[in-house]
């Protein structure tokens, strides 16, 4: 049993004095070891309380560098430290809140190659990751090794989170979703936006549920799906149960090794070729009387746009939208970095513009090259 | 005399699904109960924007996860929840 030093009984005073908690939950939190996949939106406060809570020791795995765009919520990073690797600006603000505990740090994305070896190491892992390959990696990780997972993702201003435990009966991830949707089929924080407070409420449910689990004390997640709504603000439990026919947990498995998940494409996304211009060649063909239209949403339109563009949002881009574009007036079609935009003119080519090219790079390239005092997001 | 929808279900909608309906419910009427897959094979047809969702949405109902072959009552919560990835 881990002997707690007086300098730390001091620190986790308050802790110590509650009846539920005390000296025997916080030395098993000493003796824990968590691996916190993601530096990002959750991985800040629940690396942040789990530090100050006092867990023994922390693995954080992270490959990406911190953005000025991050800092809205992603706390624990500081202005100064843009253009860090997230995992070391993680771990040093860790260290100064509390230096009582060992962190180690991977600044590298899990892949399978090694997501087994880091998984075993630890008592419970804790997915804080922006993207389903990484997630999907992570709970077949967890399950094969027995480990408990602690699950929460956003969107928007919507959170879920849950703590999949091998030993209960509630299943793991793939029982509530079986497999990964194909890229671009569900939009990640950098293309639909997120509440910045989100992630600190949804992260800190799943440092206090990490807790729970590994101090024992109280009921945690396991067998139930949290969901929260910051908007309403509502919150809703909802009962999971396993899934016996679950490739992962069910009676006759098919996974049995962590592995890329393989993403079967349900709906083919046939890139087709658009015609697309440089923004150079777009500046010169709005010289020449080309039309500008504008395929974001009316939120983005707002924050910048180029003089005498058209808003045509992609989603209502319809035969009867287009009414107001004339077929004969050439068209330069934009949207933020160039891909709803490629979308966008296939749309108006098959609605019989023929005079109609996409802008490569969408408006963040035209701020870059054309327009250096215009906002870029 | 018969009413032409006998049976409304008001459905809960959340994150990209919300996207595409533009509110956080969906009302659906119809003449008969739905099993929750032929609710959910209503919606995407409704909505094909989303309809990358379609084999990944699960049905919660009465706040809790389904077989696709259940029948929904008229005064059931019901709630379509899309997998998301955001961190």
């Amino acid at each position: 049993m881990s002997i707690l030093t007086n300098d730390e009984i001091l620190r986790y005073s308050r802790h110590l004095k509650l009846p539920t908690f005390g000296i025997e939950a916080q030395r098993k939190l000493k003796q824990s070891k968590v691996l916190l996949i993601g530096a990002g939106g959750l991985g800040c406060p629940i690396g942040l309380y789990l530090a100050a809570a006092g867990v023994g020791s922390l693995v954080l795995v992270d490959d990406d560098v911190v953005e000025v765009h991050n800092l809205q919520r992603q706390v624990a990073h500081n202005t100064a430290a843009a253009g860090t690797a997230k995992v070391g600006s993680l771990k040093q603000r860790l260290q100064e809140l509390n230096p009582h505990v060992e962190i180690s740090t991977h600044d590298r994305r899990l892949d399978a190659e090694w997501a087994m070896d880091v998984v075993v190491d630890c008592d419970l892992v804790i997915d804080g990751t922006d993207n389903f390959a990484t997630r999907y990696l992570t709970a077949d990780a967890c399950y094969l090794a027995k480990k408990p997972l602690v699950y929460g993702a956003i969107y928007q201003f919507e959170g879920q989170v849950s703590l999949f435990d091998p030993t209960g009966a509630g299943g793991c991830y793939r029982c509530l979703f079986p497999e990964p949707p194909a890229p671009g089929q569900a939009p990640s924080c950098d293309e639909a936006g997120v509440l910045g407070v989100l992630p600190g409420t949804i992260g800190l449910m799943m440092a206090n549920e990490a807790i729970k689990h590994l101090c024992k004390v109280g009921d945690t997640l396991a067998g139930y799906l949290l969901m929260y709504d910051a908007l309403t603000p509502s919150m809703r439990r909802l009962k999971l149960s396993r899934d016996s026919a679950c490739k992962l947990c069910g009676d006759q498995p098919s996974i049995t090794r962590a592995e890329a998940p393989v993403v079967v494409c349900a709906v083919p996304v046939p890139e087709a070729p658009v015609p697309e211009v440089s923004v150079q060649e777009a500046q010169a063909a709005m010289a020449e009387g080309a039309r500008f239209v504008d395929v974001r949403g009316p939120h983005e339109y707002a924050i910048c746009h180029v003089g005498g563009a058209t808003l045509l949002p992609l989603p209502s881009l319809d035969a009867d939208s287009v009414a107001a574009l004339q077929r004969d007036q050439p068209l330069v079609v934009y949207c933020h970095k160039g891909v709803r935009s490629r979308k966008a003119t296939a749309r108006l080519q098959a609605l019989g513009f023929e005079k109609v090219v996409s802008m490569r790079g969408g408006i963040d390239a035209w701020a870059n090259e054309i327009e250096p005092t215009m906002a870029r997001y | 005399m018969s009413l032409p929808h006998p049976i409304q279900y008001e459905i809960l909608v959340f994150a990209a699904l919300r996207d595409a309906v533009g509110h956080d419910t969906w009302q659906l009427n119809c003449d008969q109960p739905l099993s929750a897959a032929r609710l959910l094979a209503h919606f995407f047809e409704a909505f094909p924007a989303v309809a990358g969702l379609a084999d990944h949405t699960r049905v919660a109902v009465n706040q809790e996860f389904l077989h696709a072959d259940r029948l929904l009552a008229v005064g059931d919560e019901i709630a379509l929840i899309p997998p998301v990835s955001g961190g």
